[in-house]
């Protein structure tokens, strides 16, 4: 639909006095995706660097844990530690909670925000860069001095206990997301818009039909985002919840880290597990982020 | 492709004009924020002129806590020294390692996927698991994994953020957490790479342009949208940093120490902020914090607006 | 372009939007139903919060609760233990918005600045208030009263003790410590340069003692003669800097120069971790602070741990520290309910079995008995030492004072302060505060 943008690639054949450059140019591609390989291994190892010991701190008991010179590997292994994290701490059931509300987040806001960036980046209307500013500036002001006139807001209209103060202002789309919307459909080409508009499509249509397919990477991007948002959220559930059976995953680690005798390598196992679901997902999903960019060009 | 058959109507419906459009589109947002946004709002703007506790205005003051932190808190003056240098030096590290990174990845080959999802990996910490494995890298003595990699350059540990003598030390390990972070910015930029058509690369290799010229003329007017958002964010980002600082300051277990650091060092305005508010109590000098934090971000994020409209193509939403 | 293709889909996003329409007025129009008044027949549900100490010592705290549900088959008990940090950031948020716990676990170390604001129930004016209170020991009682009244009542007090790594004073040949009688400082401090472990470069690698969180040096003022404040509960002066005041801090620093314990900027770095239990367990510290809360943990898993108590200066040893209890929130619909709670939970038998997994009790023949049940049984003589040393720590809506002091302390042990230095400092910053 945007043939608007493509223009003729270049078909010319290759005259044979050329070939001799382009087996340079194939050197010197090689030796540019060995130095590219290079640099990206130093510094993942660089990264990586704490989690091996995070792995190695997770299967040792507390002595192993402290002792010096430092042990990589660990001898005895541990399991323990996993076993009562998953079983003693009820952590399959924080991550289940968890995730619900994760997947949940990322299903509506990613229909919420980008309805709303759609209107911020395609219509005039008076107001619209004032509001833009607002919406931005809604992640400004830090949410600790608000937290408690809310509190007593969702006390009055008797939420308290329920699920409603985590999920319902989802609804409504959230700042970051919007913002980042927005950015993308800015660069996508307005021209698109007006083939659907000759094409008898509404703005609603043109909407669901030609600028969300267009923005497959920055939907998994903004899914990215949101679900982790929602996964490291630790302060709505907590005030909001009361009840064992409502605890999630980033409480869960907290109760690793008691002042009155705290158990590091069973933390450090607690830590390990809570990496599990996103690294996986995110593999998965890195996929997809790959499949949708090729949907996206072929259109 | 088929064309719309139907004539175009001359007369618009009222809910068809793109101003009423707009409205309808952004309504959810709108509504959203008249309900749960705008009382907190005006709730911590009234406390900030009042003298509160977390649990009760005492009196109204007037625009005295404003007064008093720009002009009579030494300890506000060296957060606020403190935020400059951090603000900077983290948007530097998360914009221009996230650049790099997302142009090393941009091009496809076998393993491309690996580095993505390890480059990725630390950013799906969570809270505390952030504090503790930091709090471990940046440890004192040899069995700090900072240390360790010194050591194999034969220098000797460092007290990174115990030692009462460079307390500074704290605060550049606090800048170079954000190296592990890069993987947020670097999964937008990549996004955004990945929106631009393959053609105007071929383009401009067809007219002979090098990597540098590609990169200068194709990829970084192209991708400005996106390096507008990652910065804006960044900067709110950074600005409000507080979980790791009060780890790196706090000994952990029952709070010991300053939780702003040895002399304020590891202060942030956020930590700043919560310690007034809710350890000592004087919510209304908390919220003129909250307030004037805002105003420094609002003047920070309308710069770079402003700059991305002088500079960029796509920086704004004018030019539509 | 198909047409069935473009006419099945044109739907599409219509009916996304209505369906997030229908969830949104579903949730909105669900919470009409949501607070609904109970129904008056039939057991009233109390909720109820304490922070976690570990699962297994948080299901025996559920166990005494369900001895009280046995009790009073009207009163059920919705229990919430919480991790420390969250805990004490749920009770602030929630007193502040007007819905806290009707029964909220207290530490008297957070309790000045609700009790000033009022946000609980007044316990004097419940019905058979002086009869509930009469078996209980003044001194933990005292610690929860505010200007004439009791806005909590305690359940157990905070006792530290010093526990130490048998292993380590085996291999320094170091005598065990008595662990009734109280070692004079002294002694104490030739005991423990024994223990302070130097290599060949000069670096320590075994410390004597971790002090964590203990602030020893407000029991060294007192045992010298001195006080820190005119009054640890509300105080309204400063009154170290006396000859006993700096005499005190002196004997703190001295634990600095002879490497008796961690260098300030060590501890705060936590590379001995915190000065409790853990520091213990890392066989590189020799003693740590530890109190009843550890006991079933190191009975279940560190025999090699002992206990012995505090060392004292002069005649008698002076212990500050706190209690824990409970307050009823001043907006609770159940106040009736959780007072009954209360006066339960004073009762002879039912502090019995409070102190079996926790602190030690505040009922005065509770405490007679306590030989009879605490595990492990050997540590029974160093708490019944400890427990008259007890006195109530700093109690003031002023939460910088305690911070700011620690901060001077901090410099004194790093030796940039002498104690006359810090006694003035301490002096000058803590009336300055008190009289503001």
């Amino acid at each position: 639909m945007h043939d608007v943008l493509e223009r003729p690639a270049p078909t010319t054949p290759v005259p044979p006095a050329a070939r001799s450059a382009a087996r340079r140019r194939n050197g010197r591609a090689r030796w540019e995706l060995t130095a590219r390989i290079t640099a990206l291994s130093l510094f993942c190892l660089l990264l990586l660097f704490p989690f091996v010991w995070l792995v190695s701190q997770s299967l040792k008991d507390t002595n192993q844990y402290f002792a010096v010179p430092f042990e990589w590997i660990p001898s005895p292994f541990r399991w323990e530690n996993f076993t009562d994290v998953i079983f003693k701490y009820e952590f399959l059931h924080y991550i289940g909670n968890s995730l619900w509300l994760a997947v949940y987040a990322v299903v509506v806001n990613i229909l919420s925000s980008s309805f709303v960036a759609y209107g911020f980046s395609r219509f005039r209307f008076p107001g619209r860069n004032a509001l833009f500013m607002v919406v931005l500036a809604t992640m400004m002001l830090p949410g600790q001095v608000m937290t408690i006139s809310l509190y007593r807001f969702y006390r009055d209209i008797g939420w308290i206990d329920t699920f409603y103060p985590l999920l319902v202002p989802k609804l409504f789309g959230a700042a970051f997301e919007i913002f980042l919307f927005r950015q993308f459909f800015l660069s996508l080409p307005r021209e698109i818009d007006e083939a659907a508009r000759i094409d008898g499509c509404g703005t609603l249509r043109t909407w669901w039909h030609i600028i969300l397919p267009q923005s497959k990477p920055v939907i998994i991007v903004v899914a990215v985002f949101t679900f982790l948002g929602s996964w490291r959220e630790l302060f709505g559930p907590l005030i909001y919840l009361t009840g064992e059976e409502n605890r999630t995953l980033p409480l869960g680690l907290l109760y690793f880290t008691s002042p009155f005798g705290s158990s590091l390598p069973m933390l450090m196992a607690a830590i390990v597990i809570s990496l599990i679901p996103p690294v996986v997902l995110y593999a998965l999903g890195q996929k997809y982020i790959d499949k949708g960019v090729a949907i996206a060009e072929i259109k | 492709m088929t064309i719309a058959l139907e004539p175009q109507r001359p007369q618009r419906r009222w809910w068809r004009r793109e101003g009423v459009q707009g409205y309808l589109y952004i309504s959810p947002w709108l509504l959203g924020f008249l309900m749960f946004g705008v009382a907190p709002l005006i709730a911590a703007f009234m406390t900030s002129l009042s003298k509160a506790n977390v649990f009760r205005t005492i009196r109204f003051v007037g625009t005295d806590n404003y007064e008093k932190i720009l002009t009579n808190d030494p300890v506000f003056a060296t957060i606020a020294g403190n935020m400059l240098i951090y603000v900077i030096g983290s948007t530097v590290i998360s914009i221009g390692l996230g650049l790099i990174l997302a142009l090393l990845l941009h091009k496809d080959f076998r393993g491309n996927h690996v580095f993505r999802t390890l480059i990725y990996v630390p950013s799906l910490l969570v809270g505390i698991a952030t504090a503790y494995l930091f709090k471990q890298v940046f440890r004192g003595g040899e069995v700090g994994l900072a240390n360790m990699f010194l050591s194999l350059f034969g220098t000797d540990p460092v007290n990174w953020l115990g030692d009462s003598d460079k307390p500074w030390l704290a605060l550049v390990a606090l800048i170079l957490v954000n190296v592990w972070f890069a993987g947020g910015t670097m999964l937008i930029f990549l996004a955004g790479l990945k929106g631009i058509p393959a053609s105007y690369f071929e383009a401009a290799r067809v007219d002979g342009a090098g990597p540098w010229q590609m990169f200068r003329k194709v990829t970084l007017p192209l991708l400005s949208p996106v390096i507008v958002f990652n910065t804006v964010m960044a900067l709110i980002g950074h600005i409000q940093v507080f979980e790791t600082p009060l780890a790196f300051a706090n000994s952990g277990g029952v709070a010991t120490g300053n939780p702003l650091g040895y002399e304020n060092s590891l202060g942030t305005f956020v930590t700043y902020l919560y310690v007034k508010g809710f350890v000592y109590q004087d919510m209304g000098y908390a919220s003129a914090l909250a307030f004037i934090m805002f105003a420094a971000t609002l003047l920070l994020t309308g710069l770079v607006l402003w700059l991305a409209r002088r500079f960029t193509a796509y920086g704004d939403a004018d030019q539509n | 372009m198909e047409h069935a293709r473009s006419r099945k889909s044109r739907r599409r996003p219509g009916v996304v939007l209505s369906a997030l329409l229908l969830a949104a007025s579903l949730v909105t129009a669900a919470c009409g139903g949501a607070d609904e008044p109970e129904a008056e027949s039939g057991p009233v549900t109390i909720s109820w919060g304490w922070w976690s100490n570990t699962p297994e010592k948080d299901a025996l705290y559920r166990k005494w609760l369900d001895g009280f549900e046995a009790a009073n088959p009207n009163i059920k008990i919705k229990s919430e233990f919480l991790p420390w940090d969250a805990y004490w950031d749920k009770v602030k948020t929630t007193t502040a918005g007007g819905n806290a716990y009707d029964v909220v676990g207290l530490c008297s170390c957070f309790a000045a600045s609700y009790f000033d604001n009022e946000v609980f129930a007044d316990l004097k004016k419940m019905d058979g208030y002086a009869d509930a209170v009469k078996g209980a020991q003044p001194g933990p009682v005292g610690v929860f009263g505010w200007q004439d009244k009791q806005y909590a009542m305690p359940v157990g007090i905070s006792v530290p003790l010093i526990g130490y790594n048998k292993d380590l004073f085996k291999a320094a040949g170091v005598a065990t410590p008595d662990p009734a009688v109280p070692m004079t400082l002294d002694a104490f401090k030739e005991m423990a340069k024994k223990l302070t472990k130097v290599n060949s470069s000069g670096k320590v690698t075994q410390y004597a003692l971790h002090p964590g969180s203990l602030n020893f040096w407000e029991s060294l003022i007192a045992m010298r003669g001195g006080s820190m404040y005119d009054n640890f509960v509300s105080p309204s002066k400063v009154t170290i800097n006396t000859p006993q005041g700096i005499a005190g801090l002196a004997d703190y620093a001295g634990l600095f120069t002879d490497k008796i314990v961690p260098p300030i900027d060590e501890q705060r770095e936590n590379q001995w971790l915190n000065g409790d239990l853990d520091s213990l367990r890392t066989g590189k510290v020799a003693m740590a602070r530890v109190g009843p809360w550890n006991f079933a943990d190191i009975a279940a898993k560190s025999p090699n741990i002992g206990v012995f108590p505090l060392p004292k200066v002069g005649d008698s040893l002076v212990l500050y520290s706190g209690a824990n209890g409970y307050a009823i929130s001043a907006e609770s619909e159940h106040q009736k309910e959780a007072w009954a709670f209360l006066k339960w939970m004073l009762k002879t038998e039912n502090q019995v079995e409070f102190a079996k997994f926790s602190d030690v009790p505040v009922d005065v023949e509770a405490l007679k008995k306590l030989p009879d049940f605490i595990t492990p049984k050997d540590f029974a003589p160093t708490l019944l030492a400890s427990v008259p040393a007890f006195r109530p720590g700093l109690l003031t809506v002023k939460e910088e004072l305690g911070k700011d002091v620690g901060l001077i302390i901090d410099d004194l042990g790093r030796g940039k302060l002498t104690p006359e230095q810090a006694a003035a400092e301490i002096e000058k910053k803590g009336n300055a505060l008190l009289s503001q």
